[in-house]
């Protein structure tokens, strides 16, 4: 069984409920689909009967959607008045489904429907725009009223003649008014095909940008047609329509330079404040406003009020602009020493998720040594890297570069990541990736000057990879891609060098031409770190070496601390103890 | 045609072409950014999470402008918010996040409009929305839209080194002390300003189309950023107006004939793009192929020479091809130089015969090299060989030949033919005050691209003055010009 269904019966179950217990004196309940016919309904009905409006105030019947609540009224109704005239597409169904023993009527009957301009056999259910069919309207109503609630038919009849008398009124008042306007200019330009019962009735054109349902978009040639009915008949105001969106006319009206003749009343009534609350007085002030706009008395210009808003939105712009520009600057001391400095690195303890990556760690690292930095997977190599970068917050621990703290020194700094880490299809050449390298030694505005070129053309000429310089990075071998990473480490003219597993997939040649480079970064006094997991060439490669397997397990000259034993303990039976604990947490 | 003229003399006409232009433009560069960070969902979450903001926007201000763009990046902003807080801590898979946030924001807003219509009776129509109302775009929009325009390609191009280098690789980014989540944030900002300032002209659903095909058109075109955002800004602009243009033509909605005709020029870019399209791949693969069935025919024919007269017919037999075929390639061959006929009986050329050894010389030596230092047993060495006599380059196969100890026989006991280095001199054989011209036929065109750097165009005569601490010092057409000896050693020359 559907939800819907469900509802519905929970609605019967209700209403046989009230039937069973409530008083026996309890008034009828007349729902009505809109809200100009609970009008009609509570003008007839009075006091007698309960009349509710399944349509909020100002709702557009075209488009709306009939909530569950819905259902229930409908269910526990004596007596539903709906339009008909497909106004209503959504209610039979409704109806059929809510088993409701109301009796439905349709207020059209007897009226002979105009076609409807959009779709060839549908009717344009906007009868009641016509007061001699709003006679029919309420005759219908009166009649329903009395069949469900016969004991009060004499008065029923008396409040029909009451209102007939002033809809007539009302009618002949409307057809004097519009004669008021000059011939010429008794043309209704407005939102949907609402008022063509208007229009026959009272001697007015009627021109509208969306056909008779307001579910629809307006085309380029509906707007053309638009423009040229302004335009022939050089009408002085156009109407928007309460329950649709008036931008497009409001645009329409500027471009032309005609008035807004303000805000006409059709699909449903306004709220007190309106002066449309009631049927009657909804087409009153239609007619009013319509022959104040189309005899040019009256009818607004469109403001420009918005105007202000461009401005809002460039200060908005502004704003952002140097917020971002501002975020952007990167602190950076000059006049540092470089000679005789450390890396200082202090109880440093990081941990992932609670799996421990680093715990306790002290180094001490020197410039002037080619620094080694091994230990297998999960050892916490790339870790320690990252926290030397400041790329992730230790849990404890304290790491002192030179004295600083590395976000005051990033520009001495270069990285130099694993190859695996790099989209190598990115639309990049290899000197667009060099020249990186020159970015910390600018501000935000700076532009690379020509010697920032020659640097980074220096540096790719120093690794032998010059005349690739035009290149997509993903063109070249994997050894030039790593000389291409490390040219840029280079010509950012850095002090601290960290390499991560630079020698991992490039050749022989090129492995020997970093380590070359390595060399001479070290004899100039820079400091140097090379993650590096192949045993071999250790001792060859490296002046020291740091061990790691989540604690630091030797550091030292080569010479001395690469051991048996210590790789023993780098490299196996590593965690035993430290995984037990974590396992038991 | 004459009524498309007409038409666009009405203002409205107008408004359309330039808004939809300005939103091909700012869609096309910032989709760049988002497509090579892999976020192209993102784009659609941003669209789509603004309703509610629309929503929020109506409620406090109306039918205004106003509301509607400040309601909607807001609400933009709070989805790439939230969707970032998702993706670090919690523990959802990074597209689920960004569907459970944009599809919940979407929601909201649906029930809002729902809201809306019934209590306030509101006309806010969903399918605006979702498709966008080029008819609709009123000078308001325009306006924003050509700040929005504006401000896009200011900040692209006064930022653009940040949003290249975080783009590219996060990591580096942060290490060089650039804030990473600063330049996202902008982005997402940006984003929201695009996708709202295009929502009249294209609507949500189509926008992300218009940020990520002309990107991913330009990603086909190009290897570098710069241009790739030019070429995509140049998409994105054809793509809506063009768009725009079929829509009036062919009576049918704008929004969807934009992303249509942006499709098609993608479409345009995967088949024939010279760098990433599959055309050119095939064209690569079939010169490749050709080169390779060359090769082939020129050994079988060098082999077949030794001891009788060339046969096509056997060519094709040995290399499980149709005669057809060898004779047309044999056709072209002789054009090129590696053929000769002669009295009506098909000759190889002194260059024919001396490539096709020198294939016979790579396979060969390939086979020993297998052996001797791979371990690899003879039956194992054939195929691979046939694989890499076509791929090795010349300087490869004497390294190779070197590392051997230039052996005579390859393994199956077959002669290895050696190499004709004293056919054609190298610049640094000829002796001094000799002159010489420069070879038309250079060993490969690294070396014809580096002599024409160095003036050196083959034809040339050019006199050798003297050799001294590895340079070679020479003469051509009155002036002089020094070479280092390891280059003059490649240069092939003609005396």
């Amino acid at each position: 069984m559907k939800p819907k269904s469900i509802l519905l019966c929970l609605g019967l179950l209700i209403s046989a409920w009230n039937q069973t217990f409530s008083q026996p004196a309890e008034k009828p309940t007349v729902i009505a689909t809109t809200t100009f016919i609970a009008d009609m309904a509570y003008r007839l009905a009075g006091e007698y009967v309960e009349v509710q409006s399944l349509m909020p105030i100002g709702g557009d019947p075209h488009l709306y959607d009939p909530v569950p609540g819905d259902a229930k009224r409908i269910a526990e109704a004596d007596l539903i008045l709906k339009n008909g005239l497909t106004l209503e597409g959504w209610l039979n169904e409704m109806i059929d489904n809510s088993g409701t023993k109301a009796l439905v009527v349709s207020i059209t009957d007897g009226i002979i429907p105009i076609q409807s301009s959009d779709h060839i056999g549908a009717v344009d259910p906007h009868a009641w725009m016509d007061l001699r069919h709003g006679m029919v309207y309420i005759e219908n109503i009166m009649k329903a009223l009395k069949r469900i609630d016969p004991v009060h038919a004499s008065q029923y009849d008396q409040n029909y003649q009451t209102y007939r008398a002033e809809m007539e009124a009302l009618d002949a008042y409307i057809l004097a008014q519009i004669q008021s306007i000059p011939e010429s200019k008794r043309v209704l330009a407005t939102s949907h095909d609402a008022f063509r019962y208007f229009g026959n009735r009272y001697g007015l054109k009627v021109e509208s940008i969306l056909g008779t349902s307001t579910d629809a978009e307006a085309r380029i040639e509906d707007y053309q047609n638009m423009l040229r009915v302004v335009k022939q008949y050089e009408i002085p105001a156009i109407f928007i329509e309460s329950t649709i969106n008036p931008k497009l006319l409001q645009q329409l009206a500027s471009d032309q330079q005609v008035k807004i003749g303000g805000k006409l009343f059709a699909d449903s009534l306004g709220d007190e404040e309106s002066g449309a609350d009631s049927y009657l007085s909804m087409l009153k002030q239609n007619t009013d406003l319509i022959v104040i706009g189309l005899t040019g008395l009256g009818g607004s210009a469109i403001d420009r009020k918005d105007q202000l808003f461009l401005w809002v939105i460039l200060g908005m712009f502004v704003l952002a602009f140097f917020v971002v520009k501002s975020r952007l600057h990167i602190p950076s001391k000059s006049g540092l020493s470089w000679e005789d400095y450390i890396i200082q690195i202090q109880g440093l303890t990081v941990s992932y998720d609670r799996k421990t990556a680093l715990s306790n760690i002290y180094l001490d690292i020197e410039p002037g040594y080619v620094y080694g930095l091994i230990g297998g997977n999960g050892s916490g190599k790339s870790t320690l890297f990252k926290s030397i970068l400041g790329l992730i917050e230790p849990d404890a621990g304290k790491i002192s570069l030179n004295g600083e703290s590395v976000e005051d020194i990033r520009k001495y700094i270069s990285y130099i990541p694993q190859k695996e880490e790099i989209d190598w299809s990115f639309p990049a050449t290899v000197m667009d990736v060099v020249l990186m390298g020159r970015y910390p030694h600018h501000q935000v505005f700076d532009r690379l000057a020509k010697t920032d070129h020659d640097k980074a053309f220096d540096a790719l000429e120093q690794l032998g990879i010059a005349d690739l310089q035009h290149k997509q990075i993903g063109e070249l071998s994997g050894g030039q891609q790593q000389r291409a990473f490390i040219a840029r480490a280079l010509c950012q003219e850095a002090e601290i060098y960290l390499f991560d597993e630079p020698f991992v997939g490039v050749d022989i040649t090129t492995e020997s031409r970093i380590i070359e480079i390595v060399r001479s970064l070290v004899e100039n006094g820079k400091l140097v770190v090379i993650i590096h997991h192949d045993l071999a060439k250790v001792k060859e490669y490296f002046d020291r070496l740091i061990m790691i397997n989540q604690r630091v397990i030797a550091v030292g000259d080569t010479e001395e601390v690469f051991t048996d034993d210590h790789i023993k303990k780098t490299y196996g039976g590593r965690l035993t103890i430290l995984q037990k604990t974590e396992d038991l947490q | 045609m004459e009524s498309l003229i007409e038409l666009f003399q009405h203002a409205y006409a107008i408004r359309a072409l330039l808004a939809s232009a300005m939103v091909g433009i700012m869609c096309g560069v910032l989709g760049c950014f988002i497509v090579l960070k892999n976020m192209s969902l993102i784009g659609d979450a941003l669209s789509h999470a603004i309703l509610p903001g629309v929503v929020a926007g109506f409620l406090i201000a109306g039918y205004s402008i106003m509301g509607f763009f400040t309601g909607s990046v807001v609400a933009g902003l709070l989805a790439a918010v939230l969707i970032t807080w998702i993706q670090r801590n919690v523990k959802t898979q990074e597209d689920a996040a960004i569907g459970i946030v944009f599809t919940s924001m979407f929601a909201i807003g649906v029930m809002g409009i729902s809201w809306l219509t019934r209590q306030e009776g509101v006309h806010l129509d969903l399918k605006d929305f979702l498709f966008g109302n080029v008819l609709g775009i009123s000078n308001q929009d325009l306006w924003m839209t050509f700040l929005v325009l504006g401000f896009t390609l200011v900040c692209i191009s006064a930022f653009y080194r940040y949003f290249f280098i975080t783009t590219f690789e996060s990591v580096i980014a942060q290490t060089i002390g650039i804030s990473t989540g600063t330049m996202h944030y902008f982005l997402m900002l940006l984003l929201s300003f695009a996708v709202v300032a295009s929502l009249q002209s294209v609507g949500v659903i189509l926008v992300v189309a218009m940020l990520i095909t002309p990107a991913s058109t330009a990603y086909l075109l190009t290897y570098k950023l710069k241009k790739m955002v030019l070429i995509a800004g140049l998409t994105g602009l054809l793509s809506t107006t063009l768009g725009l243009l079929m829509a009036i033509i062919f009576e049918t909605t704008p929004g969807p004939a934009m992303t249509v005709t942006a499709t098609a020029l993608y479409l345009l870019a995967v088949f024939f793009s010279p760098k990433r399209g599959l055309m050119s791949r095939y064209v690569k693969k079939r010169k490749k192929q050709t080169k390779i069935l060359r090769e082939d025919i020129l050994k079988q024919a060098v082999r077949q020479q030794e001891h009788e007269k060339i046969d096509l017919e056997r060519i094709g037999e040995k290399l499980g091809i149709s005669t057809t075929r060898v004779k047309r390639v044999a056709q072209k061959m002789l054009r090129s130089g590696e053929f000769v006929r002669e009295h009506g009986q098909l000759t190889l050329t002194p260059h024919g015969t001396e490539q096709g050894y020198a294939l016979v010389r790579a396979h060969r030596l390939w086979e020993t090299y297998l052996v001797q230092k791979m371990g690899l047993s003879l039956d194992q060495i054939h195929e691979d060989a046939e694989k890499y006599e076509h791929i090795l380059t010349e300087e490869l196969v004497e390294e190779v030949a070197l590392s051997l100890g230039n052996p005579q026989e390859d393994p199956h006991g077959s002669p290895i033919p050696q190499k004709h280095s004293t056919n054609i001199p190298s610049l640094a054989s000829i002796s001094e005050n000799e002159t010489v011209t420069i070879s038309q036929k250079q060993r490969n065109h690294l070396i014809r691209s580096q002599l024409w750097d160095a003036g050196l165009i083959p034809g040339l005569a050019i006199t050798v003055l003297d050799k001294e601490g590895g340079k070679i010092k020479i003469r051509l057409q009155g002036s002089e010009t020094e070479l280092p000896l390891t280059l003059a050693e490649q240069i092939r020359v003609d005396s």
